[in-house]
């Protein structure tokens, strides 16, 4: 009677297709979701003012998607006009990952005000965003992101990140795919390196110029120059630069055209 | 005859060799879209001076298969927003069922349906970008056209992976390496919209889709052609593309039966 | 009166015809039963302050535990059934330890305090899967001390959701007292260490046995120590000072 019950009707001399195992091995996925839509990034802090520029074009493979994609985002502040931000934000690599980062961010620091009755910080704010981007390890936002802001002090603040969470505050910093071309540009204006005193000295004597905050207008200037210069050797760079001036008096959005080829 | 139900219309292993068991799995994991099966090539579009136009092709392909040559892949949302799809089909009308009950859920609401393009572009964005994240996309590539809530003229993109871009022309797939440079030659993009009317943009259109059906395998004579203004939506989904000439074709070499 | 409470009084959601909920008003009820705890805030830092209730000899006085630190710059005294106390106590914690986390930064006092009245309203609420989270109010109030960037603050916080930013403030079953002493003696250029003496007066005239080092604890938050419970020595000293003045 057992027998009958537990009969294994599969294990019959003749090999039905039913009675092989199903284990076959797991099938790859094919879908990829995430994808590159180029462009570069660059934030430069002095004194009293920090800088976040990016260029607006958004490119898949080689073609142009569109030739305004903003990068750098205002913050905490109105969701049509930015009025109100005091925190920048700019991404960069895959667009939709940057979109929704951004728009978490600009929940989250609208939501902080709400709970704590007060603006939330540029350092806390940074400390969130390493956070949030941590949070999705196993399934990086695939983005760059740069944020700038003033620090309690007032002085320019610049957190750079890598699409993980680790971040650090800097001087300045250049993000995307001219960022190695942005970068030993802005080592040697902006930090200085491989500079030195005339005269100071023979060889190793030679005395190193020293770094230090720049005024806004060479700031400015240095953000025009890196990117026309990235623009002739990349091609993922070009069509127009956005610049966002974040001061005491608030934001300024200044809106140049650079090469459409 | 077998006496074991689970084998009836089963192949027999002593006769056609060992069934890949692949093909009956329940377990391991869950199959999402690898690929798309049913496709719609191209979506183009152009803002003009009051409004949006927006074509599309009547064609579904199986492959390389021309399989349904009457599927209307631009669908109406309400009096206020055109979508254009590309991509697979049925995740088209998968997107397309979830408008339609929005629209519905919003018409009984006491306010009417007030979402306008922008709005609907949002909410296609964030589905799309969702699904990707679930390692479930809906295979697709759509153009969004309609008013924002300033009342201008609105064209925007998503795609697969939720990326969204908008730009004073757009197309998806081919076109967007067929159309957009003729789009872009016709009307610099830093030349106001408000300088193009709607006539030379519906031309614009046609002329874009004749190329595509001259050099895209996947695309058909037969297509629709959608304006939204503020009047309203106007959908024509029977055209036909006129003035063809096969002239140059003559001229191609290096492939066929040609041999000089 | 009371049976037309006990019609209402079951269902701790359910509101009176009179718009009460009467399960919220006896928790209230609960914290009157508490020992005394006091807190002073100055413009140096806050004092808080309890009575233990020694009621044994052979009870260890240092195992009586009724202020606790939140966190650094977080302290609070309570009133009422310290079993509940120990639960918000922890979600205080947590909430400030997952601020700082955040946003690298200390939480603030009053985001604390709300976050203590958020979870002090979960009662009655159900959850996804349909099982009550909590079955009743929390039957204990808090004294809330701390410093933030806006300087040294005192909250006190009730079963019932509310929270209220005083200077001085008396919890528990001598709060009616002891309250009206502080009306009378609080003034805004008090120091430190007179806000310290104003507690420990305060107390002794409620409590009920003899105020010594044993049977009340006191604790600070002040900028530069953040938030100390007083140790045995400080204790002796204090209640011998006190001794002195009188």
């Amino acid at each position: 009677m057992t027998s009958l019950v537990n009969q294994q009707p599969h294990s019959e001399a003749i090999g039905y297709s039913f009675s092989q195992s199903t284990h076959a091995p797991n099938k790859q996925h094919s879908f990829y979701p995430y994808t590159d839509n180029g462009g570069s990034t660059l934030g430069i802090t002095g004194a009293d003012f920090a800088i976040l520029a990016g260029d607006t074009r958004s490119v898949a493979g080689y073609n142009i998607n569109s030739r305004y994609a903003p990068k750098v985002f205002k913050i905490g502040g109105d969701d049509e006009t930015g009025e109100g931000a005091h925190i920048l934000l700019s991404v960069v690599g895959f667009a939709a990952d940057g979109h929704a980062l951004k728009e978490r961010l600009d929940a989250v620091v609208k939501m902080y005000k709400y709970q704590h009755g007060k603006p939330m910080s540029v350092r806390a704010c940074a400390q969130r965003l390493s956070t949030i981007l941590y949070q999705k390890r196993f399934f990086p936002y695939y983005v760059h992101a740069i944020l700038a802001g003033l620090d309690e002090e007032g002085t320019g603040a610049l957190y750079s990140y890598d699409p993980v969470g680790s971040y650090e505050r800097e001087q300045c910093r250049a993000a995307g795919s001219a960022a190695s071309l942005i970068m030993p540009f802005l080592d040697n204006q902006v930090n200085f390196k491989n500079q030195y005193i005339p005269g100071s000295g023979e060889g190793h004597a030679l005395e190193p110029k020293k770094a230090g905050p720049l005024p806004r207008s060479t700031v400015e200037q240095l953000v025009r120059d890196a990117f026309t210069s990235a623009v002739e050797r990349h091609i993922e760079v070009g069509d127009g630069l956005q610049m966002m001036v974040i001061t005491a008096n608030g934001i300024e959005e200044i809106y140049t055209p650079l090469k459409q080829d | 005859m077998n006496h074991f139900p689970e084998s009836w219309g089963r192949p027999r292993d002593d006769i056609y060799g060992t069934y890949n068991p692949a093909y009956l799995q329940s377990t391991g994991p869950k199959a999402h879209t690898q690929s798309p099966a049913v496709t719609g090539t191209s979506v183009i579009a152009v803002k003009f001076n009051g409004g949006v136009a927006i074509a599309a092709d009547n064609l579904a392909s199986y492959g390389s298969l021309a399989r349904f040559t009457d599927v209307k892949r631009l669908r109406k949302f309400s009096d206020t927003a055109v979508v254009g799809f590309s991509g697979d089909v049925s995740d088209m009308q998968y997107m397309d069922r979830l408008l339609e009950s929005i629209d519905i859920r919003e018409n009984y609401s006491t306010h009417g349906n007030m979402l306008n393009a922008k709005n609907l572009h949002t909410y296609l964005s964030k589905v799309l970008y969702k699904r990707r994240s679930e390692f479930n996309p809906l295979w697709n590539h759509i153009l969004v056209v309609g008013f924002d809530g300033d009342k201008k003229p609105f064209l925007s993109s998503a795609d697969l992976l939720g990326t969204t871009y908008s730009a004073p022309h757009l197309a998806t797939g081919f076109g967007a390496h067929l159309a957009v440079p003729i789009l872009r030659r016709l009307f610099p993009e830093d030349r106001p919209t408000e300088d193009i009317t709607k006539e030379d943009a519906v031309k614009a259109l046609r002329e874009c889709l004749k190329v595509l059906w001259y050099r895209d395998a996947r695309s058909l004579d037969k297509y629709s052609l959608a304006i939204i203004t503020e009047e309203g939506v106007e959908i024509k989904e029977d055209q036909r593309l006129e003035n063809q000439s096969w002239a140059f074709a003559e001229t191609i070499r290096g492939y066929g039966a040609q041999v000089v | 009166m009371f049976i037309a409470r006990s019609e209402y009084d079951r269902g701790i959601n359910t509101f009176s015809p009179e718009g009460r909920l009467f399960q919220v008003e006896y928790s209230l009820e609960a914290i009157k039963l508490g020992s005394t705890a006091i807190g002073v805030a100055t413009s140096e830092g806050v004092i808080l302050g309890v009575e233990k209730r020694v009621t044994s000899t052979l009870l260890e006085a240092s195992s009586v535990e009724k202020i606790v630190e939140i966190d650094q710059h977080i302290g609070c005294a309570m009133s009422g059934l310290q079993a509940d106390a120990r639960n918000l106590v922890e979600h205080a914690r947590v909430e400030s330890q997952n601020h700082s986390f955040h946003y690298a930064e200390p939480l603030r006092v009053e985001s604390c305090t709300q976050a203590i009245c958020d979870l002090a309203l979960r009662f009655g609420e159900t959850g996804d899967d349909e099982e009550s989270v909590m079955s009743r109010p929390f039957g204990v109030a808090l004294l809330i001390a701390g410093f933030d960037e806006d300087g040294p603050q005192l909250y006190h916080a009730e079963p019932s959701g509310t929270f209220y930013r005083y200077d001085a403030k008396a919890i528990g079953s001598g709060s009616e007292g002891a309250q009206a002493e502080l009306q009378n003696e609080y003034h805004r250029s008090l120091t430190l260490a007179e806000a310290e003496t104003l507690v420990l007066k305060t107390l002794k005239q409620v409590m009920e046995e003899k105020l010594d080092a044993k049977n009340v604890q006191l604790a600070s938050v002040t900028k530069e120590k953040g938030f100390r419970i007083h140790n045995d020595e400080e204790m002796g000293r204090a209640v011998a000072q006190l001794g002195g003045n009188q």
